[in-house]
């Protein structure tokens, strides 16, 4: 395909429906990797619109008329257009909840992982596939009104930096999904079959300590609500959703220096 | 009247959940939630507008068995964190 080829495609993310349409090979190529098990044929006449244009040098993407981001890179792009359309979905959705969190499971087992950018959910949920547990989502949880399940916006998982380096040798099938040097888009469907709900059973706040032997502890739910409601996109009269989370799934504290080390301590939880 | 003869009450539009160990309440404008620890909970479970501070607080020292006097210091201390958050009145 030529980079003047215009094209689109339909997708649904959690009952949020939309098109994206593109000018060009950059375009197609963030499409296919964001939302690739998300795609549809129909989607319903008032769905929205996006649409992923060269402009020069730099990449734009737009919702109907207006320009959301602007970017350098594919991957740079990617991010923008991947937030804005997880947001989008986030507000459609109603009576759930976001918390930043991903998840995976093995049976009826459901592990949580809670934590702010960097403490390492997405590198923990990948270890975790690796080891063959079911991937759930990397970064945004919906908790559904009530707390009794959680249901993943099923997206790409997006990896960064060494980590990107780190999945490419355990699961070489990876390297297909490279925007760059060390960054990936990872589809769900790469790392296990994937779920897209499940009823927690444990909620863990990782901590990367650079060096630190694995310590993985139980903790109050009062401890845990503290550290949950920072990750929460509330409006908080949908609190009481998270504090099922908290009662129903036993929250643990986990300190790692090792991503490896960590999973293996994970995966005791869901022996 | 002295802060220990008040009759400090739960207000009726802060909604709670209880936890093993404590209490989230959110605030009457729903714009704020508070987590409450066991003794804070203890407290705020027992603001009913018929027990004084200093009924409560001689609850919580039976209960506990610490100092009557430093218990009586402490839950009036709550008792005003609780009045500043809005959970009772």
């Amino acid at each position: 395909m030529s980079d003047s080829e215009a094209g689109g495609a339909s997708y649904d993310v959690a009952g949020y429906a939309f098109r994206i349409g593109w000018e060009g090979r950059s375009g197609q190529s963030i499409a296919a990797r964001l939302f690739a098990s998300s795609r549809v044929d129909v989607v319903p006449a008032q769905a929205a619109s996006y649409g992923i244009y060269r402009r020069g040098e730099a990449l734009e993407a737009r919702c109907g008329e207006s320009v959301i981001a602007t970017a350098d890179s594919e991957m740079e792009l990617a991010a923008h257009l991947d937030a804005h359309i997880a947001n989008a979905a986030l507000e459609h959705l109603t009576g759930a909840v976001a918390i930043h969190a991903g998840a995976v499971a093995r049976g009826d087992r459901t592990v949580v992982l809670a934590g702010t950018g960097g403490s390492g959910k997405t590198t923990l949920c990948l270890a975790l596939c690796l080891a063959g547990l079911q991937p759930l989502c990397d970064d945004m949880l919906l908790v559904e009104e009530g707390g009794r399940q959680v249901r993943a916006l099923p997206r790409s998982f997006l990896v960064k930096g060494d980590t990107g380096t780190w999945l490419a040798e355990r699961l070489p099938g990876v390297r297909g999904c490279a925007f760059g040097d060390g960054l990936y888009s990872v589809p769900r469907e790469a790392l296990g079959a994937p779920l897209d709900e499940a009823v927690p059973t444990h909620i863990v706040f990782p901590t990367y300590v650079p060096g630190a032997p694995v310590r993985l502890e139980p903790l109050g739910q009062l401890a845990a609500m503290e550290r949950l409601l920072p990750l929460a996109c509330l409006p908080y009269q949908k609190l009481f959703g998270v504090v099922e989370v908290v009662r129903r799934a036993a929250p643990y504290a986990l300190v790692y220096g090792s991503r490896e080390a960590a999973a293996l301590a994970l995966q005791g939880l869901v022996a | 009247m002295t802060d220990r003869d008040r009759f400090p009450r739960r207000r009726r539009d802060v909604r709670t959940e209880a936890l093993e160990d404590g209490l989230v309440a959110q605030s009457a404008d729903g714009q704020k939630a508070h987590l409450l620890n066991r003794t804070a909970a203890f407290i705020w479970a027992r603001c009913d507008g018929t027990s004084t501070v200093a009924a409560i607080a001689a609850e919580l020292a039976d209960e506990t068995g610490e100092e009557p006097s430093r218990v009586r210091r402490d839950v009036a201390a709550a008792v005003d964190d609780l009045r500043v958050k809005g959970l009772v009145e």
